[in-house]
């Protein structure tokens, strides 16, 4: 503790001199005596144990505008700090620390964000001026910059998007807008019997329904051309169009099946789309036929996977 | 010491590898000055606008391996413009004309251009090794000049850059004749290479003992590459997905087998669990474990396989690991001595992933823990006190509550008295990144108790002037002061002046700077400079001209012999 000590004496003139001062710019007073440097000692509990003049409301209350006084009874931080002159303290009224208008960080920035989040319990710290913007803020900050971590993270967990932030477009693509960042949800989406593959824009769908529309038209074209000649255009285009009828209701000639985040193959159409969309990895259009035989493969996949069995000779 | 002669005390010097260590014993007299300067090989530069790069070629001829670092950390988090600086050319082009023995480059947070790169590939006939981390400005184009001139090239290491994708074809450069490569890492580059280029190039370079690939290699050729190289030490698996439905698992099983080297894996991009499995073997006797990039991996696969990982040293995770995830790691790592979570769901709504009680659990699990990058939903005083406690060792401390001014849930104060209590217990803090709610006595804590303490990093905290200046008082060894959105204005950072001098560098964004206040200390303090970042805004006219009372939006002050840069674009102002 020695050097806790030594180190508060060296530290302390001039933190002293700060606590005692509410002039920027003095000069160091002198050192402390041992009673100053006693009042100085921090103790790591509620401030009411240390037991000075020190305002034992200090965290516990709203006001932080008061400080630890020491025994020379320093005056009340707060509105004395304007006297620095070249800027202008916001006072400071509770939790919620009212930042000025001036950070680009606002409530009504956060606020606005709250309104378009899921509910997300909002926690239950309401003290003096208290903020909406304490709670669930984590989602979808508006901030630029924050949370601090590099641009590639962010889209990680969607991992079908492309990374969104494009560092070489200067300006305008830092200011984060406010709107929701699953914009432009692009996923990839293969048909059986089709070797070209497409994207699919699932926030512009919204729905199953739009999305079903949404893939009979991505792949109307490519499936007529795939298909035998037939001389009759009109009866080609209701061939097709009939395909893509019953796309979520197993019912029809092809079904949307979409890898999830796990890795399983799974039917569209089970869950609220909002957690189809989080979940999903990619979309295939599986000839209906096909769904039985898929089960057997996925079965003996499953066995060979085993590693109970330790299986090493089951061929596919 | 003075009597003896040059090559003895050269000699004693070889001894010394800290760049700090080197940089006081040339300032003992002017004989060390000058051994220490010709024998210098390893030469760092903390701040390419601090000294010109003529300047350091000029003292240290012999220089064989150059660091040099750019845009302040901030610009990781895109509060920096794209063409703010940090060009490398200047010094490869300095190096190219006065140290032509360089050997081996390492850029951090530059711009590097594929002009740059053409020159770093044609002008060293000895390089050997180049880093670049977080740099952008380059193609494929720049790698494919690498590949191709560098001849006897043992590392290219590529981390977390901006690389445009110009095609495939650059892997393909390396000539048949190169065998010597220790160490690729590309696995910050989106696009295809060419897999079969690939696998000869690993084939005929049985040195290699660090492969990272980047997530377009399949786990097929994953598998391939493996059994041309089981002798790795460190390994990026590249996307390990299959593509179809093969015997992809079985193989990559044996593959994994043969590689009993491996003390260092990252990658799994789109790992599915079953997938996953096949790394058991090699669990044991990981040391390193990067699955940051793996959303996909749930956490009970992740427990399966951390039970196995009891040699861990470093473990990089997502915030979907779990409080329930983190007790398992605190159970099984017990030579844990660094811990990255990072968050998972930036932009959804999740349920909280992370809190405090799994870092609690951690620290209790493992004493040997002294770094930490812990993103998380909320985190409590008590919290924070057991973990200072429980790790006094922690030389690396940085905390990001998502909510940037959450207080502590349970006793709604702010975390003041928990970061106390971490740099009052860890003695050797040398890095600490402060979040949630903080008024200023976290700083008076700070500065009187963070004395080895070198960087610091504030967003939202603090309430007055104060803070700034218990800190820039108090923490003697201070070298990085960033901060941003907090209410430190001109009295400030006006109070001492003379402490940026001894500091590399201070950057505030969104605080209460005013244009007058930076002309004050640019006035005061020459040998600083004192840059103001002015971004247009569509709405504001008043940036054209505006007044001494006119809010800084974003200030970065440095020390420099230079003066003011002469590549500063129009937006940013010397003062």
């Amino acid at each position: 503790m020695e050097d806790d000590h030594e180190s508060l004496g060296d530290a302390c003139p001039q933190l002293l001199n700060l606590i005692q001062n509410e002039k920027v710019g003095k000069k160091r007073i002198g050192g402390l005596d041992a009673s100053e440097e006693k009042k100085l000692e921090l103790t790591l509990g509620l401030p009411g144990g240390v037991g000075e003049e020190e305002n034992p409301s200090v965290l516990s209350s709203c006001i932080f505008s008061k400080v630890s006084k020491t025994s020379s009874g320093r005056g009340v931080l707060g509105s004395e700090q304007l006297e620095a002159g070249l800027f202008q303290l916001q006072s400071k009224g509770g939790y919620g620390t009212e930042w000025p208008h001036k950070t680009t960080w606002n409530r009504e920035k956060f606020d606005e964000q709250q309104s378009l989040e899921k509910a997300h319990g909002g926690t239950e710290n309401e003290a003096g001026s208290n903020t909406s913007f304490q709670t669930g803020v984590s989602a979808g900050a508006p901030v630029v910059g924050w949370p601090p971590i590099r641009a590639f993270r962010k889209n990680l967990a969607n991992s079908s998007v492309k990374q969104s932030v494009d560092l070489h477009n200067g300006n305008i693509d830092e200011k984060v807008k406010v709107a929701s960042c699953k914009k432009g949800l692009l996923i990839k989406i293969n048909m059986d019997g089709i070797p070209i593959g497409r994207k699919v824009d699932l926030n512009a769908c919204g729905s199953y329904k739009k999305l079903s529309v949404a893939v009979e038209s991505l792949f109307l074209d490519l499936l007529e051309a795939q298909k035998e000649t037939s001389t009759n255009d009109l009866r080609m285009d209701e061939e097709a169009k009939q395909a893509f009828k019953s796309l979520l209701d197993g019912s029809g000639e092809y079904t949307l099946v979409y890898e999830d985040n796990e890795g399983d193959r799974m039917l569209v159409g089970d869950v609220p789309w909002d957690m189809f969309v989080s979940s999903v990895k990619r979309l295939r259009v599986l000839k209906s036929s096909d769904l039985s035989s898929l089960h057997d493969w996925e079965a003996r996949k499953e066995q060979q996977l085993s590693v109970e069995y330790g299986d090493e000779g089951q061929a596919n | 010491m003075t009597y003896f002669p040059d090559e003895v005390v050269e000699h004693i010097f070889d001894f010394l590898s800290s760049h700090r260590d080197r940089n006081n014993v040339s300032t003992v007299c002017k004989a060390w000055y000058l051994v220490e300067q010709l024998s210098r090989l390893r030469v760092f530069v903390g701040n390419c606008y601090a000294v010109r790069p003529e300047r350091v070629m000029a003292r240290f001829p012999g220089m064989k391996c150059l660091t040099v670092k750019g845009k302040p950390h901030f610009a990781d988090f895109n509060l920096v413009p794209h063409d703010w600086g940090g060009d490398a050319l200047p010094w490869i082009e300095t190096a190219a004309r006065c140290c032509p023995g360089l050997e081996e480059l390492r850029l951090k947070r530059m711009v590097v251009s594929d002009e740059s790169l053409e020159l770093l590939a044609r002008a060293f006939p000895n390089f050997k090794s180049l880093v670049l981390i977080s740099c952008e400005g380059f193609s494929t184009d720049g790698l494919a000049e690498i590949a191709t001139h560098c001849r006897g090239l043992r590392e290219l290491d590529l981390q977390e850059n901006e690389v445009e994708d110009h095609g495939r074809q650059w892997l393909s450069c390396f000539p048949d004749s190169c065998t010597s490569l220790v160490s690729l890492n590309f696995a910050c580059l989106k696009g295809e290479v060419n897999t079969s280029a690939l696998e000869r190039l690993v084939a005929r370079c049985q040195n290699l003992r660090c492969l990272k690939l980047n997530r377009a290699i399949s786990i097929e050729s994953l598998i391939k590459i493996l059994a041309r190289a089981p002798n790795l030490v460190e390994l990026g698996t590249g996307s390990f997905t299959a593509d179809h439905r093969t015997e992809a698992y079985q193989n990559l099983l044996n593959a994994f087998y043969k590689c009993n080297s491996i003390r260092n894996l990252s990658g799994f991009w789109d790992a599915a669990p079953r997938y996953l499995q096949a790394i058991y073997s090699i669990c044991s006797s990981l040391t390193v474990l990067n699955l940051s990039y793996a959303p996909a991996i749930q956490v009970n696969d992740l427990i399966k396989m951390i039970r196995h990982c009891f040699k861990l040293q470093k473990l990089w995770v997502l915030d979907s690991i779990g409080d329930k995830g983190l007790a398992a790691v605190a159970c099984a790592c017990k030579e844990l001595q660094e811990l990255r979570v990072f968050p998972s769901d930036v932009y959804g709504t999740g349920i909280a992933a992370v809190t405090e009680e799994g870092l609690v659990a951690i620290s209790s699990g493992c004493p040997k823990l002294n770094s930490l990058l812990y993103f998380c939903h909320q985190m409590t005083n008590a919290a924070l006190i057991t973990v200072a406690k429980n790790c006094p060792h922690f030389t690396r401390f940085r905390l990001c509550i998502l909510d940037p001014v959450k207080p502590d849930p349970i006793s709604n104060e702010p975390l003041d008295e928990g970061f106390g209590a971490i740099v009052k217990s860890c003695k050797d803090l040398k890095r600490l990144s402060l979040s949630g709610l903080l008024t200023d006595k976290v700083f008076l804590y700070i500065g009187m108790y963070a004395s080895r303490l070198e960087m610091l990093s504030i967003a939202f905290a603090g309430e007055s002037d104060k803070g700034m200046v218990y800190v820039l008082n108090g923490c003697k060894n201070l070298k990085k002061l960033e901060i941003r959105d907090s209410p430190f204005g001109d009295a400030a950072l006006l109070e001492n002046v003379g402490k940026y001098e001894t500091m590399r560098s201070l950057w505030m964004s969104s605080c209460d700077v005013t244009q007058g206040g930076c002309k004050a200390l640019a006035a005061k303090m020459p040998r600083l400079n004192v840059e103001v970042i002015n971004e247009r805004e569509e709405s504001d006219e008043m940036v054209e001209n505006p007044s001494d009372m006119h809010r800084v939006e974003k200030m970065y002050v440095y020390r420099t012999l230079t003066g003011p840069r002469d590549d500063a674009p129009d937006f940013v102002w010397t003062f």
